[in-house]
């Protein structure tokens, strides 16, 4: 009789567990597969300034000014990101190195996030910072692990956004 | 009474039975007070929208996706930033089924950025932004200039050759450097999406006037989603 009890039980309990457990185990398969892209406050955009890894340039920073402004937004190490939330309307930007600076304007509109993507490129004496205009699709297939970029490299403005609370 | 000990046990299975089932019935409980609690909680909203009139006109929400076409050549090499180009309405809008901006229309473009290729495989760069549509002596506004993309690759910029340039650097010495990236190129005639800046009221034309009470919403048709 105990046997045939716990058979029943068993045999109840089974598809409860099995309901239960499944939706868990997706949640995690999504949290795996997908770095989810945090959307912009109301009224505003953002950009998604990345960098990939990578040896060349690896000890090289990637330092992104607005244009014009004397301190920096953010530096983006190898394999680094971070986001910045601005007022829509045209916006430039510079990355400057030793030899070198490169510029960059975008249109940002509100409520989307646009993708820069940061390169180290060759030079004669030491590496190039140049950033260009890139797409999620790009930004999702050559940077599969994004690592934000550490606190103490971020303007305030930026810091707050990237690390709220 | 043989077979009662078996009829005791049966009882015990189906009450097991029972309590195993009850968290389901529990948790579908919350279903239909949630449904009374909306039937019996907005009235003050309901009242409001039947107090509203009827919009006069024909409602083409902001932030609709338009399909246009780029008519002009452009390139990162060629281009300047400031540029404006010609752009042309590609799919005609309608709105409740009635036609508010036709096929062909035309409006204008900017280029926002442009960056001839460069040494050490630096790709060049464009960045184009649509600004409006004008159709009867009137600007439709427009935002979100978006590429049509294929896979990874974008107008945006030409063939990146960064990581080419590096390796011969490192392999061949300062040679790398001279390894060009290359541009992009936008031929007359190619499609890219675009969304409407404002919400845009159009006058329903006589004959749609006429049509019974009743009719649904306006919906707008052209409706696709950008990548």
């Amino acid at each position: 009789m105990k046997k045939l009890l716990a058979a029943a039980m068993i045999a109840a309990a089974a598809p409860v567990a099995l309901i239960a457990a499944a939706p868990a185990a997706m949640a995690e398969e999504m949290a795996e597969g997908e770095f989810k892209i945090p959307t912009p406050p109301p009224g505003k955009g953002q950009i998604l300034f990345y960098r990939t890894g990578g040896i060349s340039g690896a000890a090289l920073g990637c330092a992104v000014f607005d244009v014009g402004a004397e301190d920096k937004l953010s530096s983006l190490g190898a394999g680094k990101y971070f986001v910045l939330v601005s007022d829509p309307g045209p916006r430039s930007f510079t990355v400057k190195s030793l030899e070198t600076k490169d510029a960059l304007t975008l249109e940002i509109e509100e409520g989307e996030t646009q993708f820069v993507r940061c390169k180290i490129k060759t030079g004669f004496l030491s590496g190039r910072a140049d950033i260009g205009p890139s797409t999620e699709k790009e930004f999702r297939a050559k940077h599969k692990n994004p690592k934000l970029v550490d606190a103490e490299d971020m303007s305030d403005a930026v810091r707050q956004a990237n690390y709220p609370g | 009474m043989v077979l009662k000990p078996v009829e005791g046990s049966v009882r015990l299975i189906s009450s097991l039975f029972v309590l195993l089932l009850q968290p389901a019935v529990v948790a579908a409980e919350p279903g239909p007070v949630v449904a009374e609690a909306v039937a019996e909680a907005p009235t003050p909203a309901a009242e409001t929208v039947a107090e509203a009139p009827a919009p006069a006109g024909l409602l083409l929400p902001k932030t609709t996706p338009l399909v246009i076409a780029i008519d002009k050549e452009l390139g990162s090499k060629i281009s300047q930033t400031g540029e404006t180009f010609p752009i042309r309405l590609v799919n005609a809008v309608l709105v409740d089924g009635v036609e508010v901006l036709p096929a062909g229309i035309t409006g204008q473009g900017e280029v926002v950025h442009a960056k001839k290729a460069g040494l050490a495989g630096a790709a060049g760069e464009l960045v184009l932004a649509a600004r409006y549509l004008e159709h009867n002596g009137r600007r439709i506004e427009l935002r979100s200039f978006r590429f049509v993309e294929a896979g990874e690759a974008s107008l945006g910029k030409g063939q990146d050759n960064t990581g080419v340039s590096n390796i011969t650097t490192a392999v061949a010495g300062p040679i790398g450097f001279f390894i060009g990236g290359g541009n992009t190129n936008v031929v007359p005639g190619t499609i890219a999406n675009a969304k409407t800046r404002n919400d845009e009221l159009f006058e329903r034309p006589a004959q749609a006037e006429t049509a019974p009470a009743g009719t649904p919403e306006p919906q707008v048709e052209n409706r696709e989603e950008l990548p």
